[in-house]
């Protein structure tokens, strides 16, 4: 059980927001204000926003725990070849189509490119996937607080699923953003010191260093020393797709671009959130390593034991309280944002474009918040009800839906850079890739070269597959019109070069990004 | 203006949550015997730096 200040602390952190949630409900005027914080947002909240939501409490504890079981290398999910060549590539090819074309949601845009059936394929796909994931993820946040705060699980989910909920309803994407900001301060305060606290308890860096095998250190791994998941070809060409799949194409990310002031605040957020990531995964994997030193038989048992483990034996009373209200605000920034994109395209790809159309602004705006309070009870439900009960079922599920990721990259990929790409093999190719990478993954893969398989693989080939079908099938359909596929193609109206001041210049923040990733890579690779 | 607003609310919140922080700790130490004056100095510490934060935020 946790000591009472702990528990005030906790306490007094929802509180605060939800007052910030309330004072942000002034700035709601119109769907613009509510969706998209009125497209005004300068580019560093958005950059915390968009790493904050990046990290999950599956992050928080997970990370911690699979690096303090298997080391370092699975640090490369967060660095360069899963989050920053990514970031970076959005910034430089995908953001200025969306955001030129002045859409509210991915769906919108595929409407514009491709057809209205795409768009409801791509929304209902969304929409699907997110809401198991948003179970998922008020799950994993309710469980491991009840265990540390001591409260009973439903209360520990229901507190944390109704605050969250509250200031999404108030305050829309501005008040998800600010206190976005808010939380990911408060994260990265509590890792510094938690990783403080871990490394005097180790010993310091040289304690770690020679209490561990070398290879926990390593970011590169050959397949004789690691898993099929975490040798080289796995972590930097495997989870490429999954990178690509997440930070080109996902609603729950590029909508917090849409919000930004200008095209380079937008991609200027995107390439720097991805450096703020090298430090704060660094830190997490290394108070992974120094659970792997202290907790051993915890680990051995259950290695997403390893955070709370950590957070409850070594800090003292106080910033316990502070730890775990970080580890609420990382279930909290995810959450805020599956609510706000989700209810972006129920409200603006169905609700409107469908069912609802030429109403005042404010009828949109409560019509958002209406299916804010929908979508709650409904990942409230699945996690509660669904995911106790099937669980292992529903893991399986997510590891199919995977599959369909980078499929859907390809179709949007090929949207923007190939011209000729129509809408009727972008539907058969989404829906033949995905279905392709399932059955690879399930039934052929593990058979055929089960030394080798990951399912990173399947996404490739799913991608792939999509990709051919359009390219070969788009030949046999009538191409759209210049006309229609102005601003939406790559290279279809005069690009003017950005003058833009040297802080918010993202060409010179992607040196910076590449920089740090491959002397990171290069450091944990041939120094450590 | 807008986002001068935000940025003050912000860093508001910030430095409430660092003052709660602190003056939980505080009492705690006077009202528990067993836990001696400035023992809890590392939530202090953590709660300067949330402060300090909280008070640049808004020259930002």
């Amino acid at each position: 059980m946790l000591a009472w200040p702990d528990i005030v602390i906790i306490i007094g952190y929802f509180v605060i927001v939800l007052g910030l949630g309330a004072y942000l409900t002034r700035y709601i005027k119109s769907q613009e204000d509510f969706f998209l914080a009125g497209r005004k947002m300068p580019w560093w909240i958005v950059a915390c926003s968009l790493q904050a939501t990046d990290i999950g409490p599956e992050t928080y504890i997970g990370v911690t725990g699979i690096v303090a079981a298997s080391g370092l290398a699975w640090l490369n999910y967060d660095w360069l070849p899963a989050c920053a060549i990514p970031c970076i590539i959005s910034a430089w090819f995908f953001v200025r189509h969306y955001r030129r074309s002045g859409v509210y949601t991915i769906p919108e845009f595929i409407e514009r490119r491709y057809n209205a059936p795409m768009r409801v394929l791509w929304s209902v796909l969304f929409i699907v996937v997110r809401t198991l994931t948003l179970g998922v993820v008020i799950y994993t946040m309710a469980l491991p607080l009840s265990l540390i705060v001591g409260w009973p699980w439903w209360l520990s989910l229901l507190v944390a699923a109704g605050v969250t909920g509250a200031y999404c309803f108030l305050g829309g994407l501005t008040g998800v953003m600010i206190t976005d900001v808010l939380q990911f301060i408060i994260m990265i305060v509590c890792a510094v010191g938690l990783i403080i606290f871990s490394l005097r308890e180790v010993g310091g860096w040289e304690g770690l260093h020679s209490a561990l095998p070398r290879q926990m250190f390593h970011v590169v791994l050959s397949r004789t020393e690691g898993t099929a998941d975490t040798w080289w070809g796995a972590m930097f060409i495997g989870t490429l797709s999954l990178g690509l799949a997440y930070w080109c194409t996902d609603q729950n990310t590029l909508q917090r671009t849409f919000a930004c002031r200008s095209d380079a605040e937008a991609r200027t957020a995107l390439v720097v959130g991805s450096i703020i990531k090298y430090p704060m995964t660094f830190i997490w994997g290394l108070v992974g390593l120094c659970a792997a030193v202290l907790f051993a038989d915890v680990i051995a048992e259950n290695p997403d034991n390893a955070m709370p483990k950590i957070v409850t034996s070594l800090l003292p009373v106080g910033t316990v309280g502070a730890a775990i209200t970080a580890l609420y605000a990382a279930g909290m920034s995810s959450c805020d944002s599956l609510l706000t994109s989700m209810s972006t395209v129920l409200t603006r790809d169905i609700y409107q474009r469908f069912l609802v159309k030429n109403k005042p602004d404010m009828h949109y705006v409560w019509a958002g918040r209406a299916f804010i309070i929908l979508i709650l009870i409904c990942g409230t439900l699945f996690a509660t009800v669904v995911f106790p009960v099937f669980g292992a079922a529903y893991v399986a599920w997510q590891s199919v839906l995977s599959y369909i990721q980078f499929p859907l990259f390809a179709t949007l990929a090929l949207g923007i850079f190939y011209k000729k790409a129509t809408a009727l093999p972008a539907f058969v190719g989404l829906l033949t890739g995905s279905v392709s990478a399932f059955v690879l993954d399930r039934f052929v893969g593990p058979v055929v070269m089960p030394y080798w398989w990951s399912f990173v693989w399947a996404g490739w080939a799913g991608g792939v597959l999509t990709a051919a079908i359009i390219i070969c099938g788009s030949r046999f359909t009538k191409p759209y019109s210049q006309e229609k596929l102005k601003g939406l193609c790559w290279r279809t109206i005069e690009e003017k070069e950005e003058t833009t001041k040297l802080l918010i210049d993202w060409r010179l923040w992607s040196i910076v990004s590449l920089i740090v990733g491959v002397s990171l890579t290069l450091i944990f690779w041939l120094v450590l | 203006m807008e986002e001068m607003n935000q940025k003050k609310a912000l860093g508001i919140s910030l430095k409430a949550f660092a003052v709660l922080m602190v003056a939980v700790c505080l009492i705690y130490e006077m009202v528990t015997p067993s836990v001696k004056f400035l023992s809890l100095w590392f939530s202090y510490l953590v709660g300067a730096v949330l402060y300090a934060i909280g008070f640049l935020m808004t020259f930002v």
